[in-house]
């Protein structure tokens, strides 16, 4: 089967599930939960960084989700719909916990140490340093709101103007934060280049989980 | 050539490039920036890290979350009406095999098990009987899952009628053999979602209680089976 036959068959597949789960069917929820799942915890995790909380926020997106699900008329992509909604649970999540970092408002832009430039002394490439276990370290360890723009842009690949309006920012601004959090991230690996990976204990416990 | 190359880079040094650089990388073309890179080393070495970062985020792999998000999912769905009563699993498959007048009683039988099975189950969760060492075996072997008493002879005696079915399977018809060995798997794959569940949440009632029915549907369907086999 060609692959564009495949993605045909797999929208109308899920088209039919949302049919069907709009009629209350059970096996159709969960057949529309295992299809998304793991973008969603994968979404909440990083942006997060704990695990049992990441699971409850992808619960929560999931219900809130399928309490709706009646309403969806298919104007937009299921997974686009989706994927908004469990953005905002987590910054709903973080704005409740009082992070107010996570606002990218100009004035208020203070995620931290201002980012160093040494120019005498950059002779090592990273190429080839950079793992993903540094890397989920890395971006665990950046200010929420550097995080969550470098999380929507770069991982998620959302564009500047859907993250402006997520975040009820500029799209310059945007751009900005997300030009620093690349560079918060490359002076993270600078500091910890030739250490041993090691594991921060959300991402070690997913690890040993995925190797079960 | 050369020379005109290092009087642009002259103009455009380093810290030209780190305040043109943010928009060179979300695509604004800039031949001064990608030739000071080449010319400046710690220019250029910062330009292939952030591109670097750029392709591993791109790469980072998914993550998956435990079976209990389901499992609370459908909980709260189904306590919340969002989730339609679900058919027993006799009502779906009753339909695909064509069944005798003597079938019946066979129905009556299976009813009956099924709502002695439930009624011994509810009155335990209500009187919150003292657990009972694990289980060793059923679905989960190497699972410590704590049952009571009650839930745990449930489970054997689906055992027995299990292994009773193993022994007479190969005299059932191919056909009917077939859809009661693909709602067997489905019931065990129900009920080692439970185990998983409880095994993480040994307080989740829900997970208790769905694991509950799926051995309730189980006996149903072995008892429908056996009967069959039997005739």
């Amino acid at each position: 089967m060609s692959r564009q036959k495949q993605a045909a068959s797999s929208v109308a597949t899920e088209t039919q599930l949302i049919a069907r789960a709009q009629r209350g069917d059970e096996e159709a929820f969960a057949a529309l939960f295992e299809a998304h799942k793991r973008r969603v915890y994968s979404l909440c995790l990083r942006m997060i960084g704990n695990p049992t909380e990441a699971e409850d926020l992808t619960q929560e997106a999931f219900l809130q989700l399928f309490r709706k699900i009646s309403t969806f008329r298919g104007e937009s992509a299921f997974s686009t719909w989706l994927h908004r909604l469990a953005v905002n649970v987590v910054l709903m999540h973080l704005r409740k916990k009082g992070l107010n970092q996570i606002s990218l408002d100009e004035t208020e832009n203070s995620q931290g140490e201002p980012i160093k430039r040494d120019y005498g002394d950059e002779d090592r490439r990273l190429v080839g340093s950079i793992d993903r276990i540094g890397l989920n370290r890395a971006i665990a360890e950046l200010p929420p709101g550097y995080r969550t723009v470098f999380i929507l842009h770069d991982v998620e690949g959302y564009e500047h103007n859907e993250i402006a309006e997520i975040m009820n920012c500029s799209i310059g601004n945007s751009k900005s934060q997300l030009h620093k959090a690349r560079l918060k991230l490359r002076e993270w690996f600078k500091e910890h280049q030739g250490e041993q990976p090691k594991r921060s204990p959300a991402h070690a416990a997913n690890e040993s989980k995925e190797s079960e | 050539m050369r020379e005109e190359r290092q009087e642009s880079n002259r103009k455009f040094g380093c810290q030209e490039f780190d305040a043109n650089l943010a928009a060179y990388l979300e695509g604004e073309e800039n031949s001064d920036l990608r030739s000071h890179a080449e010319e400046c080393s710690a220019c250029g070495i910062l330009l292939d890290d952030i591109e670097a970062i750029r392709s591993a985020a791109r790469e980072l792999p998914l993550e998956s979350p435990s079976p209990r998000v389901w499992s609370n999912i459908r909980a709260t769905l189904a306590q919340e009406g969002y989730i339609r009563e679900q058919e027993s699993f006799w009502q779906r498959w009753a339909g695909r095999i064509t069944f005798g007048p003597r079938m019946a009683p066979v129905a009556a039988l299976a009813f009956a098990l099924t709502l002695a099975i439930v009624l011994l189950f509810h009155g335990d969760i209500q009187q919150n009987v003292n657990p009972a060492p694990a289980l060793p075996s059923v679905a989960e072997r190497a699972t410590p899952v704590s049952l009571s008493d009650v839930q745990t002879n449930l489970i054997r005696t689906v055992q027995g009628m299990e292994e009773n079915y193993k022994a007479r399977e190969a005299s059932l018809d191919p056909s009917a053999k077939q859809v009661y060995a693909a709602g067997l798997a489905s019931l065990d794959s129900s009920i080692r979602e439970c185990m998983e569940s409880l095994r993480n949440q040994p307080e989740n009632m829900l997970a208790r209680e769905y694991l509950m029915r799926a051995y309730a549907q189980k006996a149903e369907v072995l008892a429908s089976a056996l009967e069959y086999g039997g005739r």
